[in-house]
């Protein structure tokens, strides 16, 4: 007690405080549940001699003995209690709206009731990531908010994190939404979290955003975990489940023979008289597989990716109080292993530790740890550089990367009759597929420390001061080992399995990379009522450190795969490289959210950040942002126990900032040279003939001016509860524009200025679009209950403006049009006649046999008949038109069905994605276009005549003749879960048990493109997941 | 109680030591401030520089590939951007290379040669501007050094585009008034140039530490061959600047005089050759001792893909043909081109069948063909099916060419051409030496008069080759020598320009030869044509890059696009 004094004093000092001690009656405002409800207004009736009950749901109020206090919160009955003693009261309110009342939505530096917020947040409860039954959290996002949008890049384990989109894109530069973890920053992703962890993850969309200022301008999403209750009872849960995991999809790529014939065809058509890689006889025999050591028939994708692997979870909570301590303690070990032919384990083990202790009866201390570790076998990707890239070469292979002839090689040997390595692609051994997953080794390991220290002192029941401090660090390291092994060639004339030469030799990388932040915070918190005036409010104070450095070293020239470590390796061959990022950032920020009677609602936030991404005067940016809100079914001329019982409106605006470009802009800088100069060739120094020394180039001209990129955005919105609460809706419709957006004046800033263009705050882009959450909740009978939940959002932005030179035409213009519309040439199906060719002002040349070419252009028939925007008679650049096809998707849908019949609880959740287009890989030659390419023969087909891909100028039009709508529907997610609570369950101590099947990535049930996920971004598959489990309560 | 007044003591600790939050300088990046305070990190500027060198499978073959004595693998058969049609504003990089006409202009960074070269000039003005050293050796050098390379920039602007604009000695800055600035006729950014040269000589020392620096002698062979090129006949309505012919004597035998260079006893050591090579007056080096590097590597590019090797460039028939077969004490060129059509020299000496006997020594030191013996155990094989063909199997084909010949000069012998290789062996481009400069003398000797003079500098040529001499010189055999002497040295496409030849020269087509394995150990041989270019005038320049012409109203296009 005498500890916290000088603490109160000096609270006093700063905020004059009056305490004033007459009749005074104590209680606390609990709901159904025995929970504190903050923010009840207590007024004396008849009078306006008020307060509202704090945070733990305490209030003291004078009054006289035989007045009435009356308790009301929005969401709430209102309760009438005659004071008869002076003893504590306990005063429960029950609900008085279904759905709204139970969501505490957490809006970023302080939490609100769902029903009184006027901006657009939403909130998903652990329960629900849970039910999901992913293995990697950010894939339960996908179709479950409205204005939420996910991508996810790939079914590799440990780099499979979607990507977030918070009302689509709405600009140019970066578009990562802000991921706040427990109120830190910067603590990375979510993904590797413990799904049991989570109480909630809330996703600000609006203006609610601009709390986080600079940063908020792709939204924010917030992550809270779990912590324990004071004066609670121990309660342990253990969940244990088994996954087993499978591609969504297996790629099927050609025939050997197809592909053979595919490539003769496209020299052939060239008739140059050119040589082809397989001749007629050759494609013979890989056509019959008489010689499938020589000529062989290869399925990449079956040899190398598993037909499923198994994942198992293993999770333990446990969270209580006693009076002064409260605690929720988890661990977890999960393993996974990837989907590849080949032991890749992936082991993830955490701790965590969300303890909180009454020092005194006003202060209270918390203090958060996390400990993780996750531990990875992957293939010998490209993980190491700098970037993550999670796919390498090999898989480029397999899923037909850039160019046709790397989609599988399927000519190619895997295994040979006598179970050794077919010969890879490279002259020198080791590059077969096969023998890649089974040599060598690619290890990450992630290691994550999380600790947060806080403080919460009550200075008086209105006031409170909390004090946070967070020390994060985290270090990956990463050691990869490209290893040698031996690949045959079957030699027919002597029948004899040769040897084929090996001229590599193994390469060992490792990269450690250590990062830290730190993070403080101190937040002075009021809440008060005055008659039926709430006010609750905060100032803070923020600032953040973080650093990272990393450092590489790399040796190749190994005598063999023996000793992967680096001191195995030569000297002469070694490489390091090292490095360091460090920033700053300040913030002062506060909000009050008033409301009166909880009809009328307003917030209003500021805030001042500071970046060291700008110059000292440019340094410093103020957000604003307000919203308001109007409880209609509180007014009177509603009566909200009828067919309308909730009924809101709000609307928000506010001003954001982004600034996620690469920092110190302001300054000139000079970096080493290691850039592909002009044409070709990579420029590390400059060789004077006693090897190569370093060199320096300027790599940004400053810009002192640089700044913010801002986002304005305005949200309006109405939701409501109708018809006894069965039915919800949520509709947004919100508009955003970006100013400022930092790009490079390359478009009208010439080059022979030599300048390398900094980042300026030029772009303009709009963005609008609407949400729209829908839904239904009954119970058929008691033991029976219904609930479909969709919601389906629009977001569509235009590029307003990008510095485009004047003397742009029309059909090329940027501005105007999508983000992500397409640029290329446009196509007009393909000449199917030689008077289609004519009719476009081409010469055919005769003499060149069987078709009749266009020289110059290299068409001809059955060639993509390409448009002459620019009408001068030929195609070429000019030609290229910004298409309105856009390749991101615009509308997003979801549609939860739930039912729950005793205790079987099944729910499944149908998603998808509707008005984007993807380039349909023009080159990965499939069946489809084998079968039903143009040809003298075929002259309705669906596909242009097999050309080289270097038929024109060296280069492929690329034009939007594949442009392919992308929309895709399936079946995201199955749960089925049985809950036993029978008297053996009792008489074993155990509250209830829960038995569950989780199915993730379940069915596609509408797809562009059988081959490939329609998810997978880049075209590779991803996982399809069954997962089985119990979850035990005692 | 003392703890929490201690708690708040700290927190208000931290928060007023806020200075140390903002970084001021990045951790991963030199500030330019903190650049030129000192001479080794002003040199590592300006090392970086020296990258605007033309280098030997890029900069140096791709206008060659413009004639039909070159095709450019590497860039699939769009080497003859220019002479092909293929290039216009839309997707003009430079010579022989074209920006993909799938990528994008609007938000791309460029870099094509226009680009390339120019943010090499701002580089040197901004040395000029920002280096004082207190060694006044080290000042005049580097000056020299920037100023010869920043003249060698314009040389190669100004014959890639023509008209080109000069930015002098400002270093141009995001507010600069880049709108007003025009382009300079041709000769005038040759003189320009030519007067840069002047500034930089008296700068420069006559030899340097390192032999990959440029020198007086450097800056002088740049003059002369600059002179040369500006008094040509294209360039001055069909006859020679007999002034500027006579000031490139001047230098050029204040070269020959100076005794710091020879001609090596060998041809093939002049190209390969990295130590003592006492024939290089410029080069561009790549050494063993440089981190591997596949792009800057001449052995891989230049290899055929059956030797791991890329390509990039391959002879045509065309080239082949020049070389001349020896008879005796006479030699004679086997067969001749004209409009398309292949005239072959009829003479007991020569065979069709026999195409590789008895020919110039350097075409053997330049040219791999079918049968030749690249190293001790590999053997070319361009028939079909053969490891050096199209249509070899298991092996990377769409690395092996069309035309059946690939590059032998600059390629080091003992290396088996696989990729990543164990080793890596020195190699270098050429850009100045005194085998070139003696050809160019002879051209200008015989220009201004000196029959006697120009003959003497093409026999010496010749005798070091290993050829029968001439008794009498005229501009043909000068023009042929350097044909067959130059190869790979980026001058043949801008000697056939300025001569005004070109036209004639690439209306032959574009020939190379196939091999049939008739399975006995004999083959049977074909011409192929592999592609007609026609000649346009707009060919003798490229086009500038269309975005550029956009952005500035002043520009005006090479003519002809």
């Amino acid at each position: 007690m005498k500890n916290i004094k000088y603490f109160t004093i000096l609270s006093i000092l700063i905020f004059s405080h009056g305490i004033y001690a007459q009749n005074s009656i104590s209680g606390s405002v609990l709901d159904e549940n025995n929970q504190p409800i903050p923010g009840v207004n207590v007024i004396e009736k008849g009078t306006s001699n008020g307060i509202s009950s704090d945070f733990d749901g305490n209030f003291t109020i004078q009054v006289e003995i035989g007045s009435s206090l009356i308790f009301s919160s929005v969401g709430f009955i209102s309760q009438e209690v005659l004071v008869s003693q002076q003893d504590d009261i306990i005063i429960k309110l029950s609900s008085n709206i279904v759905g709204l009342d139970e969501v505490i939505v957490t809006t970023g530096y302080g939490s609100q009731k769902k029903s009184s917020i006027s901006g657009s947040v939403v909130t998903l409860s652990g329960e629900n990531i849970i039910s999901r039954g992913v293995q990697n959290l950010t894939h339960a996002l996908a179709g479950s908010i409205a204005g939420v949008s996910t991508e996810q890049p790939i079914g590799l384990i440990g780099q499979d994190d979607s990507k977030i989109y918070i009302r689509g894109k709405g600009t140019l530069g970066n578009t990562d939404a802000l991921i706040v973890i427990d109120g830190i920053p910067d603590r990375g992703s979510f993904s590797r979290l413990n799904a049991d962890d989570i109480e909630s993850i809330s996703v600000l969309k609006d203006a609610s955003a601009a709390i986080y200022g600079a940063r908020a301008a792709n939204g924010v999403v917030l992550i809270t975990t779990k912590r324990g209750k004071f004066n609670r009872e121990t309660k342990f849960s253990l969940n244990t489940s088994y996954t087993v995991n499978s591609p969504t999809v297996r790629t099927k790529a050609l025939d050997s023979w197809k592909w053979a014939q595919y490539e003769k065809s496209q020299i052939d058509n060239l008739s140059l008289g050119w040589a082809t890689v397989f001749n007629d006889e050759q494609i013979a025999l890989l056509k019959n597989g008489s010689r499938p050591d020589e000529y062989a028939n290869t399925d990449w994708f079956e040899e190398t990716v598993a037909k499923s692997k198994p994942s198992s979870n293993l999770s333990l909570t446990v969270e209580g109080g006693s009076e002064n301590i409260s605690y929720f303690v988890s661990g977890q070990y999960s393993k996974q292993e990837q989907l590849f032919n080949g032991d890749f384990p992936f082991e993830q083990y955490q701790f965590r530790s969300n303890i909180d202790i009454k020092l005194t009866d006003k202060l209270t201390m918390g203090f958060d740890v996390l400990n993780r570790r996750d531990d990875g076998l992957y293939t010998k990707s490209d993980l190491y550089n700098g970037v993550d890239y999670g796919r390498d070469s090999y898989w480029d292979k397999l899923q037909g990367g850039a160019a046709g002839f790397t989609q599988g090689w399927p000519w190619l040997v895997g295994r040979l009759s006598n179970g050794q390595l077919g010969k890879g692609a490279q002259p020198a051994g080791g590059s077969n597929p096969i023998g890649i997953l089974l040599n060598g080794s690619n290890r990450l390991i992630n290691d994550a420390l999380n600790t947060k220290l806080s403080f919460t002192y009550k200075i008086s029941e209105d006031l409170k001061l909390t004090a946070y401090g967070a020390f994060d660090k985290s270090n990956r390291s990463q050691k990869k080992f490209t290893a040698v092994f031996d690949e045959y060639l079957y030699d027919n004339s002597t029948a004899q399995f040769l040897k084929s030469p090996d001229g590599n030799k193994p390469v060992l990388s490792q990269k450690k990379q250590n990062n830290s932040n730190n993070l403080l915070n101190i937040k002075l918190d009021y809440k008060k009522s005055f008659g039926n005036h709430n006010v609750d409010a905060f100032v803070a104070y923020e600032q953040s450190k973080t650093r990272m450095d990393f450092i590489i070293a790399e040796r190749g020239g190994f005598g063999g795969n023996a000793i992967p470590e680096i001191f195995a390796g030569t000297a002469i061959t070694a490489q390091t490289d090292g490095r360091s990022f460090a920033s700053g950032r300040q913030n002062a920020f506060g909000r009050i959210n008033y409301d009166f009677k909880g009809t009328y609602l307003a917030t209003l936030s500021l805030r001042r950040d500071g970046s060291q991404n700008f110059p000292t005067d440019n340094r410093f940016g103020l957000f604003p942002a307000i919203s308001g809100g109007w409880v209609i079914s509180n007014e009177s001329f509603i009566d909200n126990t009828g067919s309308i019982n909730f009924l809101k409106l709000r609307a928000s605006w506010g001003k954001m900032g982004n600034d996620n470009i690469l920092p110190f802009q302001y300054l000139s800088a000079y970096e080493f040279t290691d850039y592909n100069d002009f044409a070709y060739g990579v420029q590390v120094g400059y060789d004077f003939g006693n090897g190569e020394e370093p060199g320096f180039f300027e790599s940004t001209v400053a810009n002192p001016n640089v700044t913010w990129e801002t986002a304005t955005t305005q949200n309006i919105a109405i939701e409501g509860l109708l018809f006894n609460n069965t039915i919800s809706f949520e509709l947004d419709y919100f508009t955003s524009e970006r100013e400022g957006i930092l790009i490079k004046r390359a478009a009208s800033f010439p080059e022979f200025t030599g300048i390398m263009l900094p980042d300026e705050n030029l772009g303009i882009v709009q963005n609008k679009g609407f949400e729209l959450q829908l839904g239904y909740k009954n119970n058929i009978t008691n033991n029976m209950s219904f609930s479909v939940n969709g919601n389906i959002s629009k977001a569509e932005n235009k590029v307003v403006y990008l510095d485009e030179p004047a003397s742009i035409q029309d059909y090329q213009k940027y501005e105007g049009r999508s983000i992500d519309s397409f640029y290329g040439y446009q196509s007009n199906g393909l000449y199917r006649t030689e008077a289609q060719i004519t009719e476009d002002g081409y010469t055919l040349t005769e003499n060149v046999a069987p078709y009749k070419v266009v020289w110059d252009q290299w068409f001809n028939q059955g060639s993509i008949r390409l448009v002459d925007n620019d009408g001068n008679g030929n195609i070429n650049g000019d030609d290229r038109s910004r298409s309105d096809k856009s390749l991101i998707p615009t509308t997003f849908y979801g549609i939860n069905l739930g039912i729950s019949y005793k205790n079987f609880e099944l729910s499944t959740l149908i998603q998808g994605q509707a008005g984007g287009y993807y380039m349909d890989s023009s080159y990965a030659v499939n069946t489809e276009i084998f079968d039903d390419a143009w040809s003298p023969t075929n002259t309705d087909g669906a596909y242009p005549i097999p050309t080289p891909m270097y038929n024109v100028g060296g280069f492929t039009y690329q034009s939007d003749y594949y442009l392919t709508k992308s929309d895709y529907t399936r079946i995201k997610n199955v749960s089925l879960n049985y809950k036993l609570d029978g008297n053996i369950l009792k008489a074993l101590n155990v509250d209830n048990a829960n038995v569950f099947v989780r199915g993730n990535n379940v069915a596609i049930l509408k797809s562009p493109n059988s081959n490939i996920d329609p998810e997978g971004i880049s075209g590779a598959f991803l996982i399809k997941s069954w997962q089985f489990g119990i979850n035990l309560n005692f | 109680m003392k703890k929490n007044s201690l708690l708040l003591t700290l927190m208000i600790l931290i928060v007023s030591c806020t200075a140390d939050l903002f970084e001021s300088e990045p951790l991963d990046k030199y500030a330019e401030t903190s650049v030129w305070t000192t001479d080794s990190l002003s040199d590592t500027f300006i090392n970086e520089i020296y990258n605007g060198l033309p280098h030997a499978f890029s900069a140096m073959f791709s206008p060659d590939a413009n004639t039909v004595d070159w095709y450019d693998h590497h860039n699939n058969c769009a080497g003859q951007a220019v002479t092909k049609g293929y290039l216009d504003p839309s997707n003009s990089a430079g010579w022989g290379v074209t920006y993909n006409k799938g990528g994008s202009f609007v938000t791309g960074n460029q870099s094509g040669l226009w680009g390339y070269m120019y943010k090499k000039i701002r580089a040197v003005n901004t040395v000029l501007e920002n280096l004082k050293s207190e060694d006044q050796a080290f000042q005049d050098s580097r000056t020299g050094e920037v100023l010869t390379l920043r003249a060698i920039f314009y040389s190669r602007l100004a014959l890639a585009f023509g008209e080109v604009i000069n930015v002098g000695d400002v270093r141009l800055n995001l507010d600069s008034d880049y709108l007003s600035m025009k382009q300079s006729p041709f000769l005038e950014t040759m003189a320009y140039i030519n007067s840069e040269l002047d500034k930089a000589i008296l700068l420069l020392p006559e030899s340097q530490p390192e032999k990959g620096r440029i020198t007086k002698y450097a800056a002088m062979a740049q003059k002369a061959e600059m002179l040369l090129i500006a008094a040509s006949p294209r360039f001055n309505a069909g006859s020679y600047n007999m002034t500027l012919l006579q000031e490139a004597k001047l230098v050029n035998e204040a070269i020959v005089n100076s005794g710091k260079f020879s001609l090596l006893p060998d041809f093939a050591d002049a190209s390969r050759s990295m130590n003592g090579n006492t024939e290089l007056i410029l080069g561009r080096f790549i050494t063993a001792k440089r981190k591997i590097d596949r792009d800057n590597f001449i052995d891989h590019n230049l290899s055929p893909g059956g030797a791991g090797g890329f390509t990039t460039y391959t002879p045509t028939q065309n080239l082949v043909d020049q070389f001349e077969v020896i008879d005796g004490n006479n030699s004679f060129i086997p067969a001749t081109w004209s409009n398309n059509v292949r005239t072959v020299t009829s003479n007991p000496a020569y065979s069709e069948d026999d195409m590789y006997s008895n020919r110039d020594p350097r075409f053997y030191a330049s040219i791999f063909y079918q049968g030749a013996e690249r190293n001790a155990d590999y053997i070319i094989d361009v028939s079909e099916g053969g490891n050096d063909s199209r249509s070899c199997t298991g092996c990377q084909w769409w690395n092996n060419g069309f035309f059946g010949y690939y590059v032998a000069k600059f390629v080091t012998t003992k290396l088996n051409g696989n990729w990543p290789s164990p080793e890596i062996n020195d190699s270098v481009t050429i850009l100045h030496r005194l085998g070139a400069l003696y050809l160019n003398h002879a051209e200008i000797l015989f220009q201004l008069g000196d029959q006697a003079g120009a003959l003497q500098m093409v026999n010496a040529i010749r005798a070091r080759a290993g050829m029968v001499l001439y008794t009498s010189i005229d501009m043909d055999k000068i023009k042929h020598e350097t044909v067959v002497e130059l190869i790979g040295e980026g001058k043949r496409f801008n000697n056939l320009r300025r001569w005004g030849d070109i036209g004639d020269y690439n209306s032959n087509g574009e020939w190379g030869i196939k091999y049939i394995n008739n399975g006995d150990g004999t083959y049977t041989s074909e011409l192929i044509q592999i592609s007609a270019p026609s000649w346009n005038d707009k060919y003798y320049w490229i086009p500038i890059p269309q975005p550029e012409m956009d952005k500035n109203p002043n520009l005006v296009q090479a003519p002809g696009y």
